[in-house]
């Protein structure tokens, strides 16, 4: 442990660029990295590569399963389109959510809990009693409320997963800001006259960002597994639009006629979140590893 | 005495603390003239850290600040957050104890450097820039343009504190406020540092208060002296006449406990006890002096002039 933890130190603290120390922590790390990015080409770039569109109806193979020669590699669904450019226009969807989302929930969770903490005593309290409220909210249901009652928005989507997941954010940047608002470096910043919001945003806020850049790395598989769920249950996006989440939710209704139609979403779901997964975890064990070093030294 | 540049009047700081209230500062008063850089000293809990932040409005929350500290005139204490932040960084500043804590460790050194001008000058960036380069090689800074590219941990201690001075120097306050400026800092360094401070008074800033334990410190750099001892003054005398005629049991006793090259047979005589608690009756000093008198428990001793410039809080002070 203290052996590869000082290797990460120096990837830090030397000339080299950081992540290049975060890689070199293990083979999986890197393998998940790699993964990822392969993924996330092949979603972007991949369905260029068939000639069929997303929506567009092949009345002679319907339900067909894999075959290179009819140029549907991953079959077609039982509506005859074809599943390869469906997968991954439905992957662009799903990673889209899950980073938008992120990003959403970043945005007020971050704004909201660095006010809270900054601010102390009676706002303080106030405003995170309000976030221990909308905590005892059952979340789904809001979402499931928010979807029916303005319609199938992609946008209102990010919006309404994102505004329901920055609770979390919320407590754990208030937490932060607590320990930072009393560190020197705060001080001597009043002591030249900078105001709140400026101390706030500009020595606050960045001094937490490893902790929430991990969190954030964690919540975007989160937020991907909320979509599918969303679309599972048909509250996601639209047809002919459609996400991994939806795809597996169709391809469960055909499991026994169609395996593939379950099989290719599911997996390109599963590594994917897999792979995320592991990269936050590692990001959260290089950043403890280095902080803890830091600390040290 | 009407050109004071900071009178500070009756100046309490009042600390909630767990066990009540704590009178950390007590009917403090002195005052500070154009150019001159008054040390203040005392030992831990003596409440010279509480009287700096005092000035400055930065006393922890859930404290009271009574009294009175004008600065050219205009009242310190009591003023609302904007009207401090319009005159913290600008008209007075602070150089803390530890370089280290005191810059934010995610920016850089131009980045912290030019916010404190965009805050108090109307300068554009350039503008800015050139001032904060300017201000760098005035504290010693020669390569002032890589400083400003690094980070602080890509300076050394040292530099890393003639960059907080150049910080709190950058808009030329009248009043700078340096709270151990040299006590985490190496004693080569600590040597280089004082000598900077000296030089920069005048050109730089107005006057200076000094914040310290360590009387070889004042000795070297200050005009003036205040002696703490449990948030109340013991003794305010001229540098001179503090070390040479020092008037308090107190001050007496601190220059016993301190090493002598030119009398190394003689031994360190050191205070017995440990700083007690302020009961806010008496003097403060009264459980550990070896000259207490009988009133010394009951009755705060007056403030006595025992020379031009020298004030001493004492009962055996008192003309008998």
């Amino acid at each position: 442990m203290s052996a590869a933890g000082h290797s990460v130190a120096a990837g830090a603290t030397s000339a080299g660029p950081a992540w290049r120390g975060f890689f070199a922590q293990s083979r999986g790390v890197r393998v998940c990295g790699y993964l990822l990015l392969a993924i996330a080409a092949l979603v972007l770039f991949g369905p260029l590569l068939s000639p069929f569109a997303l929506d567009q109806v092949d009345w002679q193979h319907i339900a067909q399963g894999p075959s290179w020669s009819s140029g549907h590699w991953f079959g077609t669904d039982n509506n005859g389109r074809d599943l390869f450019v469906r997968t991954l226009r439905g992957g662009q969807i799903s990673l889209l959510v899950g980073i938008c989302a992120t990003a959403v929930s970043l945005l007020i969770g971050v704004s909201y809990g660095a006010i809270a903490g900054y601010a102390g005593g009676r706002v303080d309290q106030v405003m995170m009693r309000l976030v221990d409220v909308l905590y005892a909210m059952p979340f789904m249901f809001f979402v499931i409320l928010l979807m029916v009652l303005f319609g199938r928005n992609l946008l209102l989507m990010f919006v309404a997963i994102g505004a329901i997941n920055w609770l979390d954010m919320a407590r754990i940047v208030r937490g932060q800001t607590l320990s930072l608002k009393h560190r020197e470096f705060v001080d001597a910043a009043r002591a030249l006259g900078v105001p709140a919001a400026a101390i706030v945003r500009r020595h606050i806020v960045p001094n937490m960002m490893n902790v929430v850049v991990v969190y954030a790395s964690l919540a975007v598989p989160q937020m991907i597994l909320v979509e599918s769920f969303l679309s599972f249950l048909g509250l996601g996006v639209q047809e002919p639009m459609t996400s991994w989440g939806q795809l597996v939710s169709l391809g469960a209704r055909e499991m026994e006629s169609a395996p593939w139609m379950l099989l290719f979403p599911a997996s390109f779901l599963a590594v994917t979140l897999y792979c995320l997964n592991v990269l936050g975890d590692a990001l959260r064990r290089y950043n403890d590893g280095a902080g803890s070093l830091r600390g040290a030294a | 005495m009407s050109a004071e540049l900071l009178e500070v009047d009756d100046l309490g700081v009042c600390l909630a603390t767990a066990a009540g209230d704590l009178h950390a500062v007590d009917s403090l008063g002195f005052s500070l003239r154009e150019g001159e850089l008054l040390g203040i000293v005392g030992e831990s809990g003596s409440g010279k850290t509480q009287t700096a932040l005092a000035l400055m409005g930065l006393t922890p929350a859930g404290s009271r600040v009574s009294g009175s500290a004008r600065l050219d005139g205009q009242e310190l204490i009591g003023q609302p957050e904007a009207a401090l932040n319009d005159l913290r960084g600008d008209r007075i500043a602070m150089v803390f104890q530890d370089p280290q804590a005191a810059l934010n460790p995610y920016l850089r050194i131009g980045v912290q450097l030019t916010e404190v001008l965009e805050q108090h000058r109307d300068l554009d960036t350039a503008a800015a820039v050139g001032r904060a380069v300017e201000m760098l090689r005035a504290v010693g800074l020669d390569d002032s343009e890589r400083c400003m590219r690094s980070f602080p941990h890509q300076l050394s201690g040292g530099m890393r504190q003639r960059v907080t001075i150049a910080m709190a120097l950058l808009c030329r306050p009248r009043l700078l406020i340096a709270d151990e400026p040299t006590t985490a800092l190496d004693v080569t360094v600590q040597a280089q540092i004082l000598g900077l401070l000296r030089v920069l008074k005048g050109t730089h800033y107005g006057a200076g208060l000094l914040i310290t334990h360590d009387l070889g410190v004042v000795a070297e750099v200050c005009d003036r002296v205040l002696v703490m001892y449990g948030g109340r003054p013991m003794e305010v005398a001229d540098v001179d006449a503090l070390f040479h005629r020092g008037h308090h049991p107190y001050t007496r006793a601190l220059l016993r406990s301190l090493p002598r090259l030119d009398r190394p047979e003689s031994g360190l005589v050191p205070i017995p006890g440990q700083p007690g608690r302020p009961t806010g009756a008496g003097c403060p000093f009264n459980t550990r002096c070896v000259e207490r008198l009988e009133q010394c428990a009951a009755v705060v001793p007056p403030k006595l002039d025992i020379a031009p410039g020298h004030l001493s809080f004492c009962h055996r002070s008192a003309p008998a």
